[in-house]
């Protein structure tokens, strides 16, 4: 996966483009409005990594003028909450996700996984893993043959497990995805939905819980 | 206030049919006393004739003699006069045929001339002469004049409804071309709100006073839109210059948490150090909404929401969080109501005030959430069983930085989530309130929001004006 990375700040440029070739991507780094102009202009990448407060305008202009020809790169915002009047405005401007600072590592990576695998099982209205069906249309869920009674919460966060099967979703993205909530919502609703889902999908006797955690990033299906 | 489109019309039917009804008057008395001085004329012109006859006649003087010199005059003038000549001890000498039966009331004298009412005449006016043989009394009828009189009634009482029906409807027609700049000014100024604050109301050329309103109400956008360009601006700058460094604080930290060389008593620093971080940066960012949230420049997507629908998702994660804590809770929520909510920032609201009474509630404690519609407004109590606030503080607890509980205790948290409750409330067009259980120790808090109605929701949210 090549990846460019348009941020101002010199640490975090480093920080974030020695940690994706750590992890073998590859990655160009620039500074400014500019040289993302220059770079994004030959196509050749797969995610672009956009800072909007850069010191030659914002990357919302960019990101702009990148949708209207059509740039196939999928874009992933990285900014200040704050510094956007409404993560919305970026999401309406064509980007593809949103991430905010300060950010975690972790999170980046996930999500930068989750936007090169997107498009995936979308239109299905019947979601499968391991012996769980979920029936988009019938809102019924089965697990191991019997019928599941699940909350609309549970329903819903299970659903959005599915939809992203072996990808790790953050607690942000969750929080986001469920509750719709601007930040944090000073309490670990998350954990506890996902413990109780868990212990739902809990056979007798079993020890690989259904939905693992990824240490100080999130949750993934196992 | 009586709206302007009211007293317009209003004062608009009620001058015009005052000055229907005063020029109609003015016109009818000026015509009546035309009449009755042209009848008065005709009367001193007719007693002339009847005194020059009078003089002819040689004392002493007798109703004979009368007979005979105005007997031929009075024939010809029946059709218009009566007469009636008494002598100096008011005996009737002469009384004109015309006259019938009924004889003329003596009116003592005087120049006068006076207007009575003789049952088969209808109204007559009548003049004395003096003359120094004998005194002429004259009558005219009046009939015409009475005539003028009712069509002048008719055309009153047919006329001022009419007028008044009129002028209403020209008022009304009036009031919509009048107030047409003023609605025009308006829509415009509804149209401007935090996203797109760089609209103006457009002016029409001339120098009305409208104009000029225009014009003064653009200056104050101007105004504003530079307050809040300026709140935004320094937002987006603190922002981004804090959370950037912030950034790098929390990626090398982690990095140093991922290394499973880190010695175990770095491991706690550097533990304490990313949690410090977060902290830090989720205090910015509250701190950051509440500064929008003061200039209005927090921008909220209001949608039409029934509060049931609202409550019963949220009762679900509620129960949850309070069982996870070890905590009861009691939920009610009545019949739906509909109010203009964003929907995440209300999310935002509640978790805020369940979150506070988690904290201070005991262990196997129980929390009633009790949302109501009534009034036209959705009243949500949130109350928990803690150790109450003191009252001389229960004002303070929606402040910046402030601590119910002492900041040593390890549940104690920035202390502007209660803040941010009351601004998002407050961007609702809403009202929060604190208060102490009555029934046992533990504090309430309550949210007033303004319900609207399902059926006319206008997207707007303004009742229009006119």
């Amino acid at each position: 996966m090549k990846i460019l990375l348009v941020e101002d700040d010199r640490k975090i440029g480093l920080f974030v483009k020695k940690g994706l070739e750590e992890v073998s991507y590859t990655a160009v780094w620039v500074r400014s409005l500019k040289e993302a102009q220059v770079a994004a202009a030959s196509n050749e990448f797969d995610v672009i990594i956009l800072d909007i407060g850069l010191p030659d305008g914002s990357g919302l202009q960019l990101l702009a003028e990148w949708r209207a020809r059509n740039l196939p790169a999928q874009v992933l915002i990285l900014s200040a909450r704050h510094e956007v009047d409404d993560k919305i405005a970026g999401l309406n401007l064509g980007a593809d996700d949103y991430l905010t600072k300060p950010f975690s590592f972790g999170e980046l990576l996930a999500r930068l996984r989750s936007l090169v695998r997107r498009h995936s099982s979308q239109k299905k209205t019947v979601l499968e893993h391991r012996d769980l069906q979920l029936n988009l249309l019938t809102r019924a869920v089965t697990f191991d043959g019997a019928a599941l009674q699940l909350t609309q919460r549970e329903f819903a966060l299970l659903e959005f497990f599915l939809h992203n099967p072996s990808r790790v979703l953050t607690r942000t993205q969750i929080a986001e995805k469920i509750w719709d909530c601007h930040f944090d919502m000073e309490t670990n609703l998350v954990d506890v939905y996902v413990a109780k889902l868990r212990g739902k999908l809990r056979r007798a006797g079993e020890i690989n819980p259904f939905i693992q955690s990824v240490r100080g990033v999130g949750y993934k299906l196992a | 206030m009586i709206p302007l489109r009211t007293s317009l019309v209003v004062f608009y039917a009620f001058a015009v049919t005052l000055t229907f009804t005063l020029a109609v008057g003015a016109g009818f008395w000026f015509i009546r006393q035309q009449m009755l001085t042209g009848n008065d004329f005709l009367l001193d012109a007719e007693s002339k004739e009847i005194i020059a006859r009078l003089d002819q006649i040689p004392p002493p003087i007798n109703a004979t003699k009368i007979e005979a010199a105005l007997r031929e005059h009075t024939e010809n003038d029946k059709a218009l006069f009566y007469f009636q000549i008494l002598s100096s001890d008011s005996q009737i000498l002469y009384h004109s045929p015309n006259l019938g039966a009924e004889a003329l009331t003596n009116l003592g004298g005087g120049p006068e001339k006076h207007t009575l009412r003789l049952a088969p005449f209808g109204l007559l006016r009548v003049a004395e002469y003096q003359t120094p043989a004998a005194q002429v009394q004259i009558a005219m009828s009046l009939r015409n004049f009475q005539r003028i009189n009712e069509s002048f009634i008719r055309v009153f009482l047919l006329g001022v409804p009419l007028i008044m029906i009129l002028s209403l409807a020209f008022g009304m027609a009036l009031r919509h071309s009048t107030l047409r700049p003023v609605r025009l000014m308006q829509s415009a100024a509804r149209r401007i709100s935090a996203s797109n604050l760089s609209e103006r109301i457009a002016i029409s050329p001339g120098s009305g006073e409208l104009t000029a309103l225009a014009g003064l109400l653009n200056d104050m956008f101007d105004r504003l839109e530079k307050s809040f360009n300026q709140a935004k601006r320094f937002t987006a700058d603190v922002s981004h210059e804090l959370m950037t460094p912030l950034s790098v604080i929390r990626l090398h930290s982690e990095r140093l948490l991922d290394d499973p060389d880190l010695p175990l008593k770095y491991r706690h620093a550097v533990e304490e150090q990313l949690q410090e971080t977060l902290h830090l940066a989720q205090t910015l960012e509250r701190l950051l909404t509440l500064a929008k949230a003061d200039s209005s420049a927090l921008p909220l997507k209001l949608q039409p929401i029934t509060v049931a629908n609202f409550m019963a998702q949220f009762a679900e994660d509620a129960q949850l969080l309070a069982e996870h804590r070890g905590l009861k809770t009691i939920l009610a929520w009545n019949d739906p109501g509909c109010a203009r909510l964003d929907q995440g920032w209300m999310h935002q609201v509640l978790f805020n005030l369940l979150s506070n009474a988690l904290r201070f509630s005991p262990v196997g404690g129980t929390i009633t959430l009790i949302s109501q519609c009534e009034h036209g407004e959705w009243i949500m109590q949130v109350s928990d069983e803690g150790h109450g606030v003191p009252a001389d503080r229960l004002d303070e607890i929606f402040g910046r930085f402030v601590q119910i509980v002492p900041r040593s205790e390890p549940n104690s948290g920035a202390g502007l989530g209660l803040a941010i409750c009351k601004s998002i409330v407050e961007l609702h067009q809403g009202h929060i309130s604190a208060h102490n259980r009555t029934d046992r120790p533990g504090l309430v808090l309550t949210f007033h929001i303004p319900l609207t109605s399902a059926t006319e929701i206008n997207p707007d949210g303004v009742t229009p004006l006119l």
